[in-house]
């Protein structure tokens, strides 16, 4: 992934989305405080329903993905963290605030359009991707990704309030508290916090800071461990000996599920740790001008000839399509080829600076 | 050579460059605009009174050695070293430690912020669950349903 191109996408998408963004929001809140007619909208109740909600969180991550990049690439511009309200905008428009179906494809299909801005490079898939959910159906939706920490819920299902949840650590960012502060905390004290209310609760039980308390307090000597599938657990039982009680275990057989405690940083780690890629580069489909053929002494080899594009006729989403997600080699003819990022990029000194201490085998 | 701040609600703050370089953004920041100095440099999130604050941590702490800030994961068991004036240094209300620890974070101060995380850590430290919720008044939030489910954490607390 070159750095350049994701920068690229960023500033792109966001010249001028601060204008949308405040926009819609003000529309979708009005429609959010439309007095609904038959109450809650169940989820599952209606196929459309349940395609709009697949298709909300299929984009979001893809927004997310994006922004990620961003971040990740150091292209951060103050505009590419509005695209979090994105988020905001999704819970808006499908929670069971009774606003009717069209409403809520109203303000899906602006929050479409944010997504658009953002990952305005990504339309080809994004199509693909309306394609596909709209052939899905309800059961293969059921059995989807399971319960998404901090995810909240599309139900209506009781929403806890983080300021009173909190109290004054509500000045903190969710990160703060988990990657702060609650790294800082024994087992002990952290079953405290975790009896103290629904928000802490779930801070409390998170995987990060319980794989920093086992990575901490790991003996060294016991060489046996079992990965219970998640870190709390395999705190509390790390060998193979504790199989019995760790079937046994009220974690286990009753686990608790607080509903209704929203976290944007909960939610990207779930997401980050559990996002499937494949959606986001679907595998080419091999050429069919590869076909095998017999080469000299009756081996089978395949055709390895570089395939000879002309610049003009290459955008880049054709290029990483084609050529940079597969990993093939091109040559690229005619001259302008100067002006992409790479050509500066890919010098033997900008190369040296950035991977010195990289070992090259040459074959 | 000194360097101006402005906080957000708009004092202007002059300080030493050294000094201010122990927060990350700043240092970047100043690479960034070397040639523009004559502007402070506005720091949208933290307040006159904060600033002041870690303006005053920065002046202490302006010799330190720089701690590279590697995720260290044995870092928990290192007590972070804190002399007397930073004993002194905390000796504030939570709410103010709070709103230090988002300035600091906002400015990466490491040191600051990993200070402020402690003392947080450090008052919860060994609490039962009602003292906790006294402390930050926290209000009770959880259904009949979760109370009873909730029961693991609580034979833990016992031990």
């Amino acid at each position: 992934m070159s750095p350049g191109r994701v920068g690229h996408i960023g500033s792109k998408g966001t010249s001028t989305n601060g204008q949308h963004d405040q926009d819609n929001r003000g529309h979708l809140q009005g429609s959010a405080e439309h007095p609904g007619v038959n109450g809650t909208v169940v989820r599952g109740s209606n196929p459309f329903n349940n395609r709009l909600l697949c298709l909300a969180g299929e984009i979001k991550e893809a927004v997310r993905f994006w922004r990620e990049q961003c971040l990740c690439a150091n292209w951060m511009e103050p505009k590419v963290y509005e695209m979090g309200r994105i988020g905001e905008l999704r819970d808006l428009a499908l929670t069971g605030d009774g606003s009717t179906i069209e409403e809520k494809a109203r303000g899906l299909r602006i929050w479409c359009e944010q997504a658009r801005l953002v990952t305005d490079q990504m339309e080809p898939f994004l199509d693909q991707w309306l394609i596909k959910l709209s052939s899905m159906d309800r059961a293969k939706e059921d059995q989807g990704h399971g319960h998404v920490p901090g995810y909240g819920s599309n139900h209506a299902e009781p929403v806890s309030s983080r300021d009173s949840s909190l109290g004054s650590l509500r000045r903190l960012t969710d990160a703060l508290i988990i990657e702060g502060i609650l790294v800082l905390l024994t087992a002990k004290d952290l079953c405290s916090l975790a009896l103290t209310s629904r928000f802490l609760h779930v801070f409390s039980r998170n995987d990060v800071v319980w794989r920093r308390l086992f990575l901490a307090e790991r003996h060294r000597g016991s060489a046996r461990l079992v990965f219970r599938g998640t870190w709390l657990l395999t705190y509390l039982f790390p060998s193979p000996e504790h199989d019995v009680a760790c079937k046994g275990h009220p974690l286990v057989t009753h686990p608790v599920n607080i509903q209704g405690v929203f976290s944007e940083y909960l939610q990207h780690q779930w997401l980050r740790s559990n996002m499937s890629f494949n959606h986001f580069y679907p595998p080419p489909s091999l050429p069919p001008s590869l076909p095998p053929t017999l080469g000299m002494g009756g081996s089978q080899v395949y055709d390895l000839s570089i395939p000879l594009e002309d610049y003009q006729s290459m955008d880049p989403d054709t290029f990483y399509r084609r050529y940079a997600y597969p990993g093939r080699p091109v040559m690229i003819q005619n001259s302008g080829v100067e002006s992409w990022p790479a050509w500066q990029d890919w010098t033997l000194d900008a190369l040296l600076a950035k991977v010195r201490l990289v070992q090259i085998v040459l074959l | 050579m000194k360097v101006t701040l402005e906080s957000s609600d708009g004092q202007v703050f002059t300080v030493d460059k050294e000094v201010a370089e122990l927060s990350v953004i700043i240092k970047e920041m100043l690479v960034i605009e070397q040639a523009n100095q004559d502007h402070p440099i506005p720091l949208l999130n933290v307040g006159a009174v904060e600033l002041a604050k870690v303006i005053e941590y920065c002046e202490h702490h302006r010799n330190d050695p720089t701690i590279d800030d590697d995720e260290d994961y044995d870092s928990r068991k290192k007590p972070i070293e804190m002399d007397d004036w930073d004993k002194q240094f905390t000796i504030v209300n939570k709410e103010m430690m709070f709103e230090l620890i988002l300035a600091a974070n906002s400015m990466q101060v490491k040191p600051l912020l990993h200070l402020g995380c402690r003392y947080a850590a450090d008052i919860v430290k060994r609490m039962s669950p009602t003292e906790i919720r006294d402390l930050f008044q926290i209000d009770d939030d959880f259904t009949p349903e979760e109370q009873d489910k909730i029961e693991w954490e609580k034979q833990w607390t016992k031990l």
